[in-house]
């Protein structure tokens, strides 16, 4: 990988070194992982849950999303997707009806923040 | 002249003067020799039994109980500046009651009085005696007291002798001191649960109560659906709230009874502290209430458990936001110094709320400890919160101070000290081959996510594990039934997957029959490692639970310690 791929994907908030490491030194695996995550749905179906206002659906796909950040070390995503999901996982077991839509709605608030993250990703990810 | 004898048969016997004389005197002679040497030995014996008790007695002295009398056998420093060798008992008596303490000389008059030794000696009561404070110089030292009287003695004596027994004695009255305090103290403690328990019962039946009122009126009206579902949400509510509170039962009497073990490692306080105050400034914009955070760290990365300072962030600005009122500031101050190796935490919560009375100040870590007054709100939460903040900062070492007024507002101040984990982050070392290998594992690992089983398939793959995938629990299942007894080494199980969940999926392994079914290894993989996650996956019947991204040196440790 050259310096300038690199560097464009650490401005997207990716964590390449790391991610490499995870992948125990091979960069040509982490850059195919890397770019199957445009692919992935889990960020469409936290958009459509928070549409549809299903706590439930918002809540799996927050939590996919978490975990493929995760490994994939998009660092950036991750970081504004686990603020989120403590949220959305206090809204998740939360039994009053009310206070489990007040604090949808507030996880719903951070959805902006998590998109331009996600953006960012996969832009810099397309010019791979 | 004719002296008569009474011989042993009994008659009187008339001895001539002249040659029997010197035999007389000879017989009388050794009359008195015996009788001398029988007091020699009598005064041996008594020079023994001084002699043994002038090692352990400071002061002796033979008291004639007939004469009012005494002599100093072993005088103590201060009577024998004061009297005679010889002299009235009275006097001894006297001198001492200048040295003894006051309370206890009555007492000492009163029982060593000639009248009182008298009857010792009358009865027969060989060893008799106290303990009393008495003056050495400037100073009072415990002093045992004690009247001996036997056979060896002259009939008309008895002996009064003095033993120094500070140490042992203030010894003595530490460690039933101790025993008073412990008995006191588990009293108190024992109280102090009473109350928990009656409290907690109190607050358990008030939603308890709801249930089954509710539930009777849901009965009655079973027919009005509109009805129904008021009641039915009630009752749901009132069972949430008794779930949280039993939930912080658990937790604080973990904590009580030390079984929260920190999980400390490094990590940087300032990002802990920002991802906590993150969620409330959402909660702030949505409320109306202004909220600021100030972070001055000269020290960042510490040794500690994140986790727990979270939860006790969590607790303090919850409160926080809970009793300000709309318009109102709540403010998180975060300011840390180093010190040699320590790094010192100051955390500040101060709101412009509701506050405290001072009488509810000194109970506010009390559990179940709410200012009655303010009762009429409707106040959620389980009256434990401060209880488990206050453990959670004891158990880090830490102090946490409050300072509140009435009307005006709350300030918390936590200080924690930490081990300092350096200026940077460790860097993330290289997993290398050569250290690992997993040669001949056959691992099931079930992820419905296709990168996310890549990732894992890949790594495991590479350290030459042979993997079977399975896309979901149901999968999972199917999968490991099919499979001859003891042909998986190791299940991965992802705890939240489409079909049937990793939970649903290890419980359907462990009841399935097979002969490895419950000896096989489950190890949970999940994005989230809340504790109610991994409670949820022991609960499910896993071994062991492991967070995303996988660490794979973490991942090896457990599997090595379940291997086989």
């Amino acid at each position: 990988m050259d310096n300038e791929t690199k560097k464009q994907l650490i401005e997207a908030g990716i964590d390449v070194n790391k991610g490499v490491l995870r992948l125990m030194g091979r960069t040509d695996k982490y850059l195919s992982l890397l770019k199957k995550f445009p692919q992935d749905d889990s960020f469409a179906k936290l958009k459509d849950a928070f549409a549809r206002e299903d706590c439930t659906a918002a809540y799996n796909a927050a939590h996919a999303l978490k975990g493929i950040s995760a490994n994939l070390s998009l660092e950036l995503l991750n970081e504004r997707v686990c603020l989120q999901m403590s949220i959305l996982q206090s809204a998740y077991n939360d039994e009053n009806p009310q206070q489990k839509y007040t604090k949808l709605k507030l996880a719903e608030k951070l959805i902006p923040r998590v998109e331009t993250a996600y953006d960012a990703a996969v832009k810099a990810i397309r010019s791979l | 002249m004719n002296l008569l004898f009474l011989t042993a048969d009994g008659i009187f016997t008339g001895l001539k003067p002249c040659g029997t004389f010197w035999s007389l005197i000879f017989i009388l002679i050794l009359l008195i020799l015996c009788l001398i040497i029988a007091k020699d030995i009598k005064h041996k014996h008594t020079d023994d039994t001084v002699r043994v008790l002038g090692n352990s007695y400071y002061a002796i002295y033979g008291i004639n109980f007939r004469k009012h009398t005494y002599h100093i056998i072993k005088g103590s420093d201060y009577i024998k500046k004061r009297l005679p060798v010889y002299g009235k008992y009275e006097d001894l008596l006297d001198v001492m009651s200048e040295i003894i303490e006051k309370n206890a000389y009555k007492e000492f008059a009163d029982n060593f009085s000639i009248e009182n030794i008298n009857r010792l000696v009358s009865e027969k009561i060989k060893d008799f005696g106290g303990e009393f404070l008495r003056l050495f110089d400037n100073e009072y030292k415990w002093v045992t007291v004690r009247v001996l009287y036997d056979e060896t003695l002259p009939s008309d004596e008895a002996i009064l002798c003095f033993r120094e027994v500070d140490s042992e004695r203030r010894w003595q009255l530490k460690q039933l001191k101790l025993l008073k305090d412990s008995l006191a103290s588990s009293k108190r403690s024992e109280e102090t649960k009473q109350a928990f328990f009656s409290n907690m019962s109190h607050e358990l039946r008030t939603p308890l109560n709801a249930i089954i009122g509710l539930s009777e009126l849901a009965k009655k009206n079973l027919d009005d659906k509109e009805r129904l579902t008021d009641y039915i949400d009630k009752i749901k509510l009132s069972s949430s709230q008794m779930l949280a509170m039993i939930n912080d039962i658990l937790e604080m009497s973990r904590l009580e009874q030390g079984k929260v073990v920190l999980d400390n490692k490094q990590f940087s306080l300032v990002k802990c502290i920002k991802k906590c105050t993150d969620i409330f400034t959402s909660q702030a914009e949505l409320e109306g209430k202004f909220f600021s955070v100030d972070i001055n760290a000269k020290a960042e990365y510490v040794f500690g458990d994140s986790y727990r300072i979270s939860q006790l962030v969590n607790n303090l600005l919850s409160n926080a936001f809970k009793f300000t009122p709309e318009g109102g500031n709540i403010h998180a101050g975060l300011k840390t110094w180093a010190d040699n190796n320590t790094i010192y935490c100051r955390l500040t919560i101060s709101d412009t709320g509701i506050g405290m009375s001072k009488e509810f100040l000194e109970h506010i870590f009390e559990p179940y400890a709410r200012e009655t007054r303010f009762a009429s709100r409707s106040i959620n939460g389980t009256g434990l919160g401060m209880s488990i903040v206050h453990s959670l900062v004891t158990q880090m070492g830490g102090q946490i101070n409050v300072e509140s007024t009435l009307g005006k507002g709350t300030t918390f101040t936590v200080t924690l000290p930490f081990a300092s984990a350096g200026e940077k982050e460790t860097p993330v070392q290289p997993v290398t081959k050569e250290a690992y290998s997993l040669n001949g594992i056959r691992i099931l690992l079930a992820e419905d996510n296709e990168i996310n089983m890549e990732i894992a398939a890949e790594i495991l793959s590479e350290y030459g594990a042979e993997v079977v995938q399975a896309w979901n629990g149901k999968e999972a299942v199917e999968k490991f039934t099919a499979s001859p007894d003891y042909y998986f080494d190791f299940i991965l199980m992802d705890m939240q997957m489409p079909v049937m969940d990793g939970c649903t999926a290890a419980k359907a392994i462990r009841q399935s029959g097979k002969a490895d079914a419950a000896d096989i290894t489950i190890i949970a993989v999940s994005a989230n490692a809340f504790s109610a996650d991994i409670a949820a996956a022991a609960g499910a019947g896993m071994n062991a639970h492991i967070s995303k991204p996988i660490d794979f040196s973490e991942l090896y440790r457990i599997l090595n310690k379940y291997a086989k």
